[in-house]
């Protein structure tokens, strides 16, 4: 079994992801924001993080650059799910090493096939 | 015959050129005066803003339910690997981040090794500034032993707990040497540049002299005269070097620290020389356009063309960020209803959960339907395109009727009314003033998550209607009180991302305002409750 961490600030779309997880086989952990996400990095040392881009207290890129630069994290597969998809954003994430880059609104079956996929 | 033109044209220039020279040194004196005074405004201004920068980004730091936690449980360990995730965030302009508790006792700091080892810090000027009552506060500059650096300032924010209890101190010690860089442009421009604080002390300087930080110069009368709250214009001998110089103070913020800076009469009579140079360039142009026809004249078209093509340029780079925050806007409640209802269609769920998506799915619709509402509305309101059916309108009505659609959303919540039954009428238009008044009540109720009274005032202030809404809620940082006015610009905290919003409401509560030729307003205590205050001219006859 996986741990996955999710780290999203919009509440609305913590319900929708716990719900479309709830029957997965795998520890879904929730963060509302990146700092908050860092520590249960830390503490759990989840199988991949999916993080939205645009959060309060440290964004999903500086969770990233926090991540990497920990030699103990640097090796967590990071997916982000972000509002803005464009070009230029997608390239900032790929550059931080994301696994992918997923764009809002998502449906519930890409996000499943994703898990599943990169699981 | 050449002697002849060059006297002919000669004479009359030279005329022209020492007329010229001796205003520009008549006027120089007050030119100075002025430049060095624009100086000193432009340099507290730049300090100003980046010490904001360095508050909120601390006070967002401070707002994380993690180190609330992590404060609460005493867990330094944690608390030190934590903050030194956070210190990058910085970019070096934070030497170290620190937590005290809440009687001044540290607790942790990032870096650890090179940090104030243990210890009492309740005799600080931050830790008593920043507790008596809570808020943030930017210290007096100190000598300190850690790092190897003789001088810091510490900008201290409350940690508090959710229900507004301090939990502890965070501190961010500021680097002063990279905070001279951000006086850094106006060292071309002047031979002077410093900053003293609130006692008079030096924090930091730019200029040749040696500047050494901490130097007591609170005897100096001008030191003494902007420490007063005076803005100094005036000519002085400099302080490091006993040359003589105008000099212009500004304060920055209300933190206490005055920002200096000097000009060298020399260094203006140089800029004079320059200025005669210019003059003799200004003649000899004037013999090319004569000469060269119209070449000047294409390159000063195509210099205005290069202004207006810049400015197209921004024009259109706030047409995209506009788009960009406005698409990020949108994703996230369409994200909720494509989610939950495809697992209503393709999914076997218990009519419990259908409602429970449906419930959802619903309020997001309403969400957005409400987000492109109020952005339809301020685009009219902005372009001037809001069509205004005024008439005579009883604003205390108009208040107890919004407070009544308002209650059935409000259980947890009591409402008080203090209204002025003798107040003259408004002109305006009804369904704008409801509007405000429900933007401002519902925003009242939601952002008091957990409760208490909500008072709507209203009353007589010189020509126009005073109303205000009062709640007992979160608050918001004196940072904040300006910026949330403006569109998306939505208090981000751990305490309010619950809290949904457009984002769009109090933009349009100010729009409405100006439309009728009035204001609106906030203040607030952090922890204690806001206030939303906005006026409204009274109707011309019935205010006579």
């Amino acid at each position: 079994m996986s741990t996955i961490l999710f780290c999203e600030d919009d509440p609305a779309i913590h319900k929708l992801i716990r719900m479309a997880l709830r029957n997965s086989p795998h520890d879904v952990l929730m963060a509302h924001d990146g700092a908050e996400g860092l520590a249960m990095v830390r503490a759990h040392k989840p199988t991949i993080v999916f993080s939205d881009v645009a959060m309060p207290v440290m964004d999903g890129f500086q969770l990233a650059d926090a991540m990497h630069a920990d030699p103990e994290l640097a090796a967590i597969p990071i997916v982000f799910i972000t509002a803005s998809i464009q070009r230029a954003d997608v390239e900032e994430a790929t550059r931080r090493g994301a696994l992918r880059v997923i764009g809002k609104p998502f449906t519930v079956a890409q996000l499943r096939e994703l898990v599943a996929a990169v699981l | 015959m050449l002697v002849l033109i060059a006297l002919l044209v000669g004479a009359p220039m030279m005329i022209i050129g020492q007329e010229l020279a001796d205003r520009a040194q008549r006027g120089s004196r007050e030119t100075e005066l002025v430049r060095v005074s624009a100086g000193a405004t432009a340099g507290a201004a730049t300090v100003a803003s980046e010490l904001a920068t360095l508050i909120s980004r601390t006070q967002s730091i401070s707002a994380s339910t993690t180190i609330r936690a992590l404060v609460q449980q005493r867990d330094e360990r944690a608390l030190d690997a934590w903050l030194a995730d956070l210190l990058p965030l910085y970019a070096g302009d934070v030497r170290q981040l620190f937590v005290l508790s809440t009687t001044g006792a540290f607790i942790a700091s990032a870096p650890r090794e090179s940090g104030p080892s243990g210890g009492d810090f309740s005799q600080t000027d931050y830790f008593i500034g920043a507790t008596n009552p809570w808020r943030p506060f930017v210290s007096a500059v100190y000598r300190t032993t850690f790092d190897n650096q003789p001088t810091a300032t510490t900008i201290a924010v409350p940690v508090v707990d959710g229900h507004g209890n301090p939990l502890g101190l965070l501190c961010a010690a500021i680097d002063l040497t990279r905070a001279q860089n951000w006086l850094e442009p106006l060292t071309a421009l002047f031979d002077d540049v410093y900053v003293v604080d609130r006692q008079g002390l030096l924090i930091f300087g730019v200029n040749g002299a040696d500047v050494t930080p901490l130097r007591d110069l609170a005897r100096d009368p001008n030191v003494g005269a902007a420490r007063s709250g005076l803005a100094v214009r005036t000519e002085a001998d400099d302080l490091f070097t006993g040359e003589r110089r105008f000099v212009a103070s500004a304060p920055v913020g209300t933190i206490g620290w005055t920002v200096f800076v000097g000009a060298s009469p020399v260094q203006s009579a140089q800029r004079l020389s320059v200025l005669l140079d210019g003059l003799l360039a200004l003649r000899l142009a004037l013999l090319g356009l004569l000469l060269g026809g119209g070449v000047l004249l294409s390159r000063t078209t195509l210099r205005q063309q290069r202004i207006a093509l810049a400015d197209l340029r921004k024009l259109n780079k706030s047409k995209s960020d506009f788009v960009s925050v406005v698409s990020h806007e949108f994703r996230t409640p369409l994200t909720g209803i494509q989610g939950f209802s495809e697992m209503i269609r393709d999914e076997d769920l218990s009519t419990e959960d259908v409602k429970d998506f449906a419930n959802d799915i619903n309020k997001d619709a309403h969400r957005l339907s409400r987000m492109i509402t109020e952005l339809l509305d301020l685009d009219r309101m902005e372009s001037g395109r809001m069509s205004q059916n005024r008439e005579r309108v009883d604003l205390s009505a108009l208040a107890t009727e919004a407070v009544a659609h308002a209650r059935p959303n409000a259980s947890r919540h009591t409402f008080a009314m203090e209204l002025d039954p003798a107040l003259p009428e408004i002109w305006a238009d009804r369904d704008r003033i409801t509007q405000v008044l429900t933007n401002l009540i519902s925003n009242a109720v939601k952002y008091s998550p957990d409760g208490g009274t909500i008072t709507v005032g209203t009353e007589r202030l010189d020509d126009a209607a005073h109303c205000w809404v009062r709640d007992q809620g979160m608050g918001i940082p004196p940072e904040s009180i300006e910026t949330v006015f403006e569109r998306y610009s939505r208090l981000e905290t751990t305490k309010t991302r619950s809290i949904q919003g457009t984002g769009l409401g109090l933009p349009i509560v100010r729009e409405i305002c100006q439309a009728h030729g009035g204001r609106a307003w906030a203040d607030s205590t952090q922890g204690s409750g806001s206030t939303f205050h906005v006026t409204l001219p009274f109707d011309p006859r019935s205010a006579a």
